[in-house]
């Protein structure tokens, strides 16, 4: 055989196992940011806290709903599929306020570590023997894609400002 | 999906390995060229897979433009990287053949110049796509890919319209290929596609991977900013 035949079905591979090791290089190295993502930051954490001092006061308003949808996308993004009872009971006292802001909703069968997280700082919530009782688990999919923005904007709409050091919203 | 990714990529080196088994022992060998010819069972394919990932390139470009679609964005950024690769190829093994065939690696014959040209417009869109950090750059570069899009027919049709050192088309356009090396030919071209497909499907995942981290990086910033505020 010749060597410029075999040369040239080298070169060949030599290009698509050198693009091929790159791609994989990088995804490799995504994986390891992802991963380091998927912690929840103790901002993140403060401000499902300071939303949730906010709820008894404004669960009926839109921006909140909006908010905390946001606030579940951000769980979404770093690993936390579902939101579960804490949705399911906004949905049970909000007398459709959600449906109304046309957000859609998708049933997931999973109880996550976000639930968990929330339902472990706010006990109050597990009053709602109602909830909990319907079973199964609801996350918002539809957002606003500059989410944070809003989150900040909707806070500072009621004209309140989160401090993200202590938690609150002031 | 999860089950069909593994499934092809068996699949996909079975087909490859089938096919260089068909381009080195079943293909009859050529009787000027010897079996340096066989250098066009990787070339050809190559580069019609090159053509048909920038035609995607294209396609998901226009939508990108009417409806501003990530994925679009996505599958065009996708096809243009995987096609340069492949169309890397085409300039690689091009001149390895030229070199015992014409005596000469390279020539600035109307085909090669054109392919050449092709190959430097999607660098420079890849390019674009890597370094811009405007807002606006999937548009910018949607727009260059549709422009670019212009040189894949002038490189296919070369060979058919003007007299060129690079040889006639060797299916249409009055070429007469054997029929057995025919057959390798588009057996290895199947393979070539399959391989094209599982890259691009790898890539697109990367480009979603990326593009998830990049965003929570964003968001982390930003609530950086606000609680420094």
């Amino acid at each position: 055989m010749n060597s410029y035949l075999y040369a040239a079905y080298a070169a060949t591979w030599i290009v698509h196992i050198a693009y091929l090791s790159m791609v994989s290089r990088r995804y490799a190295r995504l994986r390891r940011e992802s991963e380091l993502q998927m912690s929840l930051p103790d901002e993140f954490l403060k401000l499902v806290d300071a939303l949730l001092h906010q709820y008894e006061a404004n669960y009926k308003s839109q921006e909140f709903f909006q908010s905390i949808g946001c606030l579940f996308e951000f769980a979404r993004k770093r690993g936390f599929s579902g939101t579960g009872e804490l949705v399911q009971f906004l949905q049970g006292n909000s007398a459709g306020a959600v449906s109304r802001l046309g957000l859609r909703y998708e049933v997931s069968q999973h109880v996550t570590l976000f639930e968990k997280v929330i339902l472990e700082r706010n006990p109050a919530l597990r009053l709602h023997d109602d909830v909990r009782r319907s079973g199964g688990t609801v996350a918002f999919t539809d957002y606003s894609r500059d989410w944070l923005q809003d989150l900040v904007r909707t806070i500072e709409y009621h004209g309140l400002h989160w401090d993200p050091v202590s938690g609150r919203i002031l | 999906m999860k089950r069909a990714f593994p499934i092809l990529a068996v699949l996909t080196a079975v087909l490859l390995s089938y096919a260089l088994y068909q381009a080195l022992e079943v293909a009859p060998t050529e009787a000027t060229m010897g079996d340096v010819q066989r250098i066009f069972y990787y070339h050809v394919p190559s580069a019609w897979t090159a053509f048909l990932l920038f035609l995607t390139n294209f396609v998901a470009s226009v939508v990108y433009l009417i409806r501003r679609n990530t994925k679009a964005d996505i599958v065009a950024l996708v096809s243009a990287e995987v096609g340069v690769v492949f169309c890397t190829v085409v300039l690689v093994t091009g001149p390895i053949w030229a070199r015992p065939v014409w005596g000469i690696w390279w020539t600035w014959d109307l085909r090669l110049t054109l392919t050449l040209v092709l190959w430097l417009i999607y660098v420079s869109y890849l390019m674009l796509r890597r370094f811009s950090s405007s807002g606006q750059t999937p548009l910018m570069a949607a727009v260059l890919a549709v422009f670019g899009a212009l040189d894949v027919p002038l490189v296919y049709f070369s060979i058919w319209y003007f007299r060129t050192q690079h040889p006639s088309p060797v299916i249409g356009g009055g070429g007469s290929l054997d029929p057995r090396m025919g057959r390798v030919l588009l057996i290895n071209w199947a393979a070539f596609l399959c391989f094209a497909v599982l890259v691009c499907w790898s890539r697109y995942r990367v480009e979603r991977l990326q593009r998830e981290v990049e965003e929570t990086q964003a968001l982390e910033g930003l609530l950086e900013s606000r609680g420094a505020r």
